[in-house]
């Protein structure tokens, strides 16, 4: 079956739980070891990527509080947003799993783990926005850069849409609290340093929104972490290159750190 | 005995990181250029003491070796010093392009005026990370690639070459070899399996830092294949590496080596974590032929080498920890570097160390009958 915008995300199912006073909805597909992907701002969207990974995990893409119908207008830090995020996964009956943060989740994904750390087993950052030197912000963006910033193949599967007004108007105050400045903040990267998880960093080389630069912050901090940058895809990698974002996920997810090691057969005949 | 003197590049910077890969934000280029600088000024003293060749060798990611194409430096060293011997020991074959390698060693034979010997190696386990190379198929790439280099030396018509892990539908070096055949290649012997090859193909031997009585049953294997092969290998075609660091007297050669030795060998590929130190040991074991559905048990894992310690001490200390590798060897070539590790010592020091080799060492290992 070829892949249409009406065909992904089509084996995820939806349910709603409810922790730290908000109705979370999940959504998940496939079997296996569980995958809980925390979403960007823009909040959760079904990929090819994630329909990719699906096939090897039980991927559960995660609302957070506030991103729904609730208005969250108390959260007002990222610990607090991870807290909230870490009860709904629970309550979800997540006990451990392989944590994937996008953007924003991925900012939220470090917390989560600092804050609980046996719950996380290995983590995968794509495009992360804790540390956001020389990165510009999604609502600075000038509409002519939007696209490009997030998207270096718009023709690619699902179409990126230009957000929502009504949704920015009640989910941007959020997240510029849980955000904050993007000041060096020396006290979280002691706690990203003491952090012993396998975390694979990924940025796409021509991400305009997180500059790629910022991977190697996290690659100097965490020393069980690699980081790799994905050719020709911008701040939406999976939008981008979904095909091998999914294969390099799933090779570290499931070889760990000997996924550097190169198993593939170079046999011609024998 | 030959003394070959091994120009090991150990960036001379403070700074060296704890593991591999060491990221590169810590090099500072002027350590850098003064380790280079410092390179060629022991290349002259080592030449100065009498030692009969001058060797570089291939590693990646690091500053124990700046050396990740050792011709580049092998090509100016022998332009500068024009009646030095040149070794490569040597290149790691199974990560890198076997044609592209006999191209490049072909055109360095002609720019050293065919003054150069070189070595087919199959690297360090990080050297598999290097360039995303299959350990589990390292052997066999290494067997093949060498006798694909040496054909793309001796085949007078373009060829092509339909291998198992090689294809090439055609190949024709330019520029040829000086030396006809071909330079002279040596193999590992630190494996039975290295040492019947190269028995086998009629290639020299080389030990590195392995035990001499471990050395010894692969010379017997290396004999035994080339008396199988039809020709007899002599002390000329066995060479051993090691460190040496020679001082006045053995407290002061102890002195240095207490301070620098740190880490041993396997500093040369510390992974950072529990994590990558196991990678290291799971494509250690490939190396080794462990299959590759095997996990190894980092608890119970074997070091993939235990090296014999480092010849340091005082003149007469040294030459009798080379009288004793020799018994167990039979080697005809002595390849050191100066040091007592993988850790850099002082220029300083190293020069030291080689005017010592030059009045008390090496006029013995020279004499007749070593």
């Amino acid at each position: 079956m070829s892949t249409t915008a009406s065909t992904i995300g089509a084996t995820f199912t939806s349910r709603t739980v409810n922790a730290a006073g908000f109705d979370v909805r999940f959504s998940e597909a496939g079997d296996g070891d569980a995958l809980v992907c925390l979403p960007g701002a823009g909040g959760p969207r079904q990929t090819i990527a994630l329909d990719l990974l699906a096939a090897s995990f039980r991927v559960a893409l995660v609302e957070l509080p506030g991103w729904g119908e609730q208005r969250n207008d108390a959260t007002n830090t990222m610990d607090a947003l991870a807290t909230q995020a870490a009860a709904a996964i629970a309550a979800a009956g997540y006990e451990t799993y392989h944590l994937m943060g996008t953007s924003l989740g991925g900012a939220c994904a470090l917390h989560l783990t600092t804050l609980f750390p046996d719950r996380v087993r290995s983590l995968v950052l794509e495009a992360p926005a804790k540390f956001r030197e020389a990165s510009m912000s999604p609502a600075e963006l000038p509409p002519d850069k939007f696209l490009p910033a997030f998207r270096s193949h718009p023709e690619r599967l699902p179409a990126m849409e230009p957000p929502d007004p009504a949704f920015m108007a009640r989910v941007w105050p959020l997240v510029e609290r849980v955000m904050g400045a993007g000041d060096h903040d020396q006290t979280f990267v002691d706690r990203i340093a003491a952090l012993g998880h396998k975390t694979l960093i990924l940025f796409g080389v021509d991400d305009g929104v997180i500059n790629p630069i910022n991977g190697r912050t996290y690659r100097r901090q965490m020393r069980n972490s690699v980081l790799t940058y994905v050719y020709d895809a911008a701040h939406d990698i999976q939008g981008d290159r979904p095909e091998a974002f999914a294969d390099i996920v799933t090779d570290f997810l499931r070889r760990g750190m000997h996924f550097l090691i190169n198993e593939d057969d170079g046999l011609i005949n024998p | 005995m030959k003394l070959e003197f091994f120009q090991t590049l150990t960036y001379c910077g403070p700074d060296h990181g704890d593991s591999w890969p060491a990221p590169p934000r810590i090099y500072d280029s002027e350590w850098g250029r003064t380790t280079l600088e410092h390179g060629f000024d022991q290349c002259s003293a080592a030449l100065d003491a009498g030692f009969d060749s001058l060797n570089f060798a291939e590693h990646h990611y690091s500053p124990k070796q700046l050396s990740p194409n050792p011709l580049i430096y092998a090509g100016i060293a022998g332009r500068r010093f024009p009646d030095a011997q040149i070794g490569v020991f040597g290149t790691d074959l199974p990560i890198n392009n076997p044609v592209r390698i006999a191209e490049e060693y072909s055109l360095l034979d002609n720019l050293l005026d065919g003054r150069l010997r070189i070595g087919m190696l199959r690297g360090t386990p990080n050297e598999y990370l290097t360039y995303g190379s299959n350990p589990w198929e390292s052997r066999q790439r290494f067997e093949e690639a060498t006798l694909l280099v040496r054909a793309c030396f001796t085949e007078p018509e373009p060829f092509g070459w339909e291998g198992r892990y090689y294809r090439f539908r055609q190949i024709a070096v330019w520029p040829r070899a000086v030396q006809n055949p071909h330079p002279r290649i040596l193999i590992s012997g630190n494996s039975a399996d290295g040492a019947t090859f190269a028995g086998t193909h009629g290639f020299d031997l080389g030990f590195s830092y392995m035990a001499p009585d471990k050395c010894a049953a692969n010379v017997e294997l290396y004999k035994q294949s080339a008396a199988a092969a039809g020709w007899t290998p002599t002390a000329d075609n066995i060479q051993y590496r090691q460190f040496m660091y020679v001082a006045e007297t053995d407290d002061a050669a102890k002195e240095i080596e207490a301070q620098y030795a740190g880490g041993g060998l396997l500093a040369l590929f510390a992974g950072a974590t529990p994590d990558t130190m196991h990678v290291m040991m799971q494509i250690g074991a490939a190396l080794g032929g462990v299959p590759k559905h095997v996990t190894i048990d980092p608890a119970t894992a074997k070091p993939p080498l235990v090296p014999w310690p480092a010849l340091v001490g005082s003149p007469d200390a040294v030459l009798e920890r080379i009288a004793e590798a020799h018994r167990g060897i039979g080697m005809g070539r002595l390849e050191v570097s100066i040091g007592v590790g993988v850790n850099p010592i002082p220029h300083e020091a190293a020069m030291t160390s080689l005017k010592l080799i030059s009045d008390h060492v090496a006029p013995v290992i020279h004499k007749e009958g070593w």
